[in-house]
């Protein structure tokens, strides 16, 4: 029982990080059909501008809070230094230009920060938590908090906001949207606002746990990219739930199967996902008239 | 008082193509202007023109007193310009009232950190905004289907829809690219009705269409254009009567 409680903990924990990961891929692919495979940087980014930060002797809230403004920038510049140039690219041309564009930003941070790894001690301390028998790094709790916080701020933001429902109409018909008056190039860049913001919001809160690297984000995105592919990328919610399963599978089948194959779970169920249900648990199937 | 459309010697060239040629023509709130002439004649293209889909390469559009010769379709539409398209431009994956509320959102005052707190004057202009919404599906006889996914509507349900849509924007301006365009005789006196309406609540409608008897019935002012020119323009009965139009529609008699 402990055990079970134990892996459930740590999953939980791994699968907010991926949820937090995966929610930035679901967020561009549903404002540009594209995939951003820098979105790891933009964890990375997150925890590395914070190290930065306090090193220059910010107190923690300032420095994260610089962390997530500093990624959201670099969000907007991405946007609109290197794909909005590609004007009418296809999504692949896109797709490799987010791939440069990721090796750029861990080319920078290594010579910024150097190829060693950084963290700051936890925001509560480093004394665990005990539930019922099982531990769990306190810090653990910042992580599900933040990624409750991007919950309900995605959900009152397509529920509630005109610039959710310009985010929708723009994915729905770019053209249309353009019309009926929207600023589509404007909704993209806050779009990538938005996801570097979150991702780097994920990064501040998992670095006292996972630790950060100029090269963190590479793992990270494939993972985030599965929650994504597991939620239907067209869901931002499905990203944080497709990221919980992920996070929870990969811990119970580290736990009672073999630490050795934890890490091929995220991709045999992506597998077993595209063959069974490609428009994953929560996506829209692509409807049209012909 | 200057007109709420002007449109002034307005050029455009596909490679050597003169889609459009020195066209001009003025319109005012409350008036019925429609553009009609042979295929290829220029009519969408000047659409596309004065909507921002392509800028004018010659000449000016003046809305509302300002030029927006250049100005993205986005900044037209804030000055109240709005259209429909031939070939139906709606969202496809959003429901019905979505599509509508969309439209209706742009014209929303509250902003993103007020929705984000919540507060009470969001949620009655959100009430509001589905009322009005809920009130042009019934108006397009589209009452009932709002929960509908708007790409899986029939075709001439999406082209009231694509029209309930534009009116939710408040435009002051309203383009309609053929509306009448596949629906049967009896929609077709519907839709004579409703643009009237839309002229009579002061918009002004600049209509393409190729139903001639709707267009002859409806219009204060026609321009017939033809190879991207001007070939005539006036009322219903001067333009009916003029020798070149006739001679373009219906060709010239070889003795």
């Amino acid at each position: 029982m402990v055990d079970f409680l134990q892996f459930l903990l740590s999953g939980i924990t791994r699968g907010s990080i991926y949820g937090l990961v995966g929610v930035g891929f679901a967020l561009i692919f549903r404002s540009s059909h594209a995939i951003n495979f820098a979105q790891g940087e933009f964890v990375m980014i997150g925890g590395m501008a914070t190290v930065f930060f306090l090193t220059l002797g910010l107190p923690l809230v300032l420095a994260a809070a610089g962390a997530v403004v500093a990624a959201a920038l670099i969000g907007a510049l991405l946007q609109r230094l290197a794909i909005a140039q590609a004007k009418n690219a296809s999504v692949l041309t896109i797709i490799i230009i987010t791939i440069g564009a990721g090796m750029m930003l861990r080319g920078a941070a290594e010579i910024v920060m150097g190829r060693n790894f950084h963290s700051y001690p936890a925001f509560s301390g480093e004394l665990p938590v005990d539930l019922l028998g099982a531990k769990m790094q306190s810090q653990s709790l910042w992580v599900v908090a933040a990624l409750v916080l991007v919950t309900i701020g995605i959900h009152f933001f397509f529920a509630r906001t005109r610039l959710g429902k310009a985010v929708e109409a723009t994915f729905s018909n770019r053209f249309a949207a353009t019309v009926i008056g929207i600023n589509v190039p404007r909704i993209l860049i806050v779009c990538f606002m938005l996801s570097a913001a979150i991702g780097a919001l994920g990064g501040v809160v998992m670095t006292p746990i996972t630790l950060t690297h100029f090269e963190l984000g590479v793992p990270l995105a494939l993972k985030g990219f599965c929650a994504a592919i597991v939620g239907g990328l067209t869901s931002p919610f499905g990203a944080i739930i497709g990221g919980l399963i992920l996070g929870l599978s990969e811990a119970f089948a580290g736990g009672y199967i073999s630490p050795t194959y934890q890490e091929a779970v995220a991709f045999v169920i992506i597998i077993a996902m595209l063959i069974f249900r490609p428009q994953g648990l929560f996506g829209r199937r692509a409807v049209e008239r012909v | 008082m200057a007109p709420l459309l002007d449109i002034h010697a307005v050029g455009v060239s596909f490679g050597g193509v003169r889609a459009l040629d020195g066209v001009s023509f003025s319109t005012e709130a409350g008036r019925i202007f429609s553009i009609i002439g042979p295929n290829g004649a220029g009519k969408t293209t000047l659409f596309n023109v004065i909507s921002g889909a392509y800028p004018a390469q010659q000449g000016k559009v003046v809305i509302a007193g300002r030029d927006m010769t250049t100005a993205p379709p986005s900044a037209r539409a804030a000055l109240g310009l709005q259209r429909t398209f031939q070939n139906l431009q709606i969202f496809g994956t959003m429901t019905a009232l979505e599509n509508v509320m969309v439209g209706g959102h742009l014209r929303q005052r509250t902003g993103f950190p007020s929705a984000l707190l919540g507060l009470p004057s969001v949620a009655a202009e959100s009430r509001a905004m589905r009322r009005r919404a809920t009130e042009l599906l019934d108006l397009f006889d589209l009452a009932g289907l709002g929960g509908a996914v708007a790409g899986e509507l029939a075709y001439g349900q999406q082209k009231r829809l694509e029209i309930a849509r534009a009116l939710a924007c408040e435009p002051r301006i309203l383009l309609l690219d053929e509306p009448a365009a596949g629906l049967n005789p009896s929609e077709t006196e519907d839709l004579a009705n409703v643009i009237r309406r839309l002229a009579g609540m002061g918009i002004a409608v600049v209509l393409v269409e190729h139903d001639m008897r709707l267009v002859m019935a409806i219009s204060d002012e026609l321009l017939v254009l033809n190879f991207g020119r001007e070939l005539a323009r006036g009322t219903p009965a001067e333009v009916s009567s003029n020798p070149a139009v006739i001679e373009a529609y219906l060709g010239v008699e070889v003795d």
